[in-house]
Formats: C-alpha cells, structure tokens, sequence
C-alpha cells in the first residue's frame, strides 16, 4: 500500500472517529435530558427550575472556555 | 482533498447535532428547550476537547471548529430569543382564553340581570295597570 493511500485511509478513519464522536454526543446528551425531565416528572413538576437552566448554561460556558484554552 | 474530507465530517457532525436539537418532540416550554440545547452544547464540546486532547484535531482544524461553535453560539441565542417570544405568545393565548371565559361569563350574569330586569318591568307595568285601574 503506497504512503499516499495509508495517509488517505488515515484521514478516512478521523473523520469516522468525528461523526461517531458525534452521534455519541448526541446519545449522551438524550440520556440526559431525558432522565432530567424523568426526574422533573417525578417530583410533580411541570417544568425545570430556573437554577437547573442556569446550570446547564453554566456548564456550556465552562467547556467553552476548556476548549479555547486546549 | 484530505482536509476538505475531514470539514465535511465535521459538518456532518454539526449539522447532525443541529438537526436532532431541533425536532424533539418531549420538549414541551421554552426552558426544557433551551436546557437541551445547553445539554447538546456542552456534549459536543465535551466530544471536541476529548478529540482535541488525542491529537484528531489540529489547530487549523481547532481554528474551524471554533468558527462552528461560534455561529453556533449565535444560533443558540437567536433560539433563545425565538423561544422566549413562544412562550410569551402561548402565555398571550392562554390569558387570552382566560379572559374570553371571564368575559362570557360577565355576559352571561349581565344577560341574566336584564332578564331579572324585564321580569321586574314587566311587574311594574302590571302595578301601574291596577292602580290606574283603581283611580278610575
């Protein structure tokens, strides 16, 4: 297998890890909100707390700023 | 081509994310909404870091990926603000009907006092009729 082919199926792999990387994303993120509005619904309530959206933002604002450190 | 196939990957990827935040249907306020997208928000950057940490993305790419999280952002705010206008309409609506029922019902005590009103007319005219009746 020549270099270029290697260095092609390389790049192939990566951006099957990135769209499986995302799906997984997407299927942590339905876990949890899912079991977020279970828990809401089990507590008798009929929508979030202001403090939950608060946090949830919180934690978005703290990866970004990870993530523009990295 | 190698790099041009590594941006699409990661439009799909967003693109993919993007699409799933937008048709859920269990999300019924504008706060459960806005806490999915958050949820999302922060997955995908959980996801980036940890690619970024394993060396998959570089920093050109990492210069790409943060132009995404930043139209993102904006998206997230125009969501936001969209979804806040929702539920102020929805909240509209609802006062709305809650009026349109207070209103029927001041009618219905209103149509119910004019008719009080015509039967005490119409034992007022029968009054007058006796005692013109006796002046004669």
């Amino acid at each position: 297998m020549s270099a270029n082919a290697i260095q092609m199926l390389e790049k192939i792999v990566s951006a099957s890890i990135v769209i499986t990387s995302a799906v997984s994303a997407y299927n942590k993120a339905m876990i949890e909100i899912t079991n977020t509005l279970h828990n809401m619904r089990e507590e008798g309530r009929d929508d979030l707390t202001d403090e939950e959206l608060a946090e949830a933002q919180k934690r978005v604002e703290d990866l970004r700023k990870e993530w523009d450190a990295l | 081509m190698h790099n041009r196939l590594y941006y699409f990957a990661w439009c799909l990827a967003v693109l993919f994310v993007l699409s799933a935040c937008m048709s859920m249907p269990k999300l019924k306020t504008a706060k459960q909404q806005l806490f999915a997208i958050h949820t999302l928000s922060a997955n995908v950057l959980q996801t980036a870091i940890d690619l970024r940490k394993s060396g998959l993305i570089d920093d050109e790419m990492k210069a790409t990926v943060t132009r995404l999280f930043n139209l993102g952002d904006r998206l997230i705010d125009e969501a936001e603000v969209s979804l806040h206008i929702l539920e102020t309409y929805k909240e509209a609506k609802k006062l709305r009907i809650l009026m349109d029922h207070e209103l029927a019902e001041e009618a219905k005590h209103a149509m119910l006092f004019s008719e009080k009103l015509n039967e005490a007319n119409v034992l007022l005219l029968d009054l007058l009729k006796i005692l013109q009746e006796k002046q004669k």
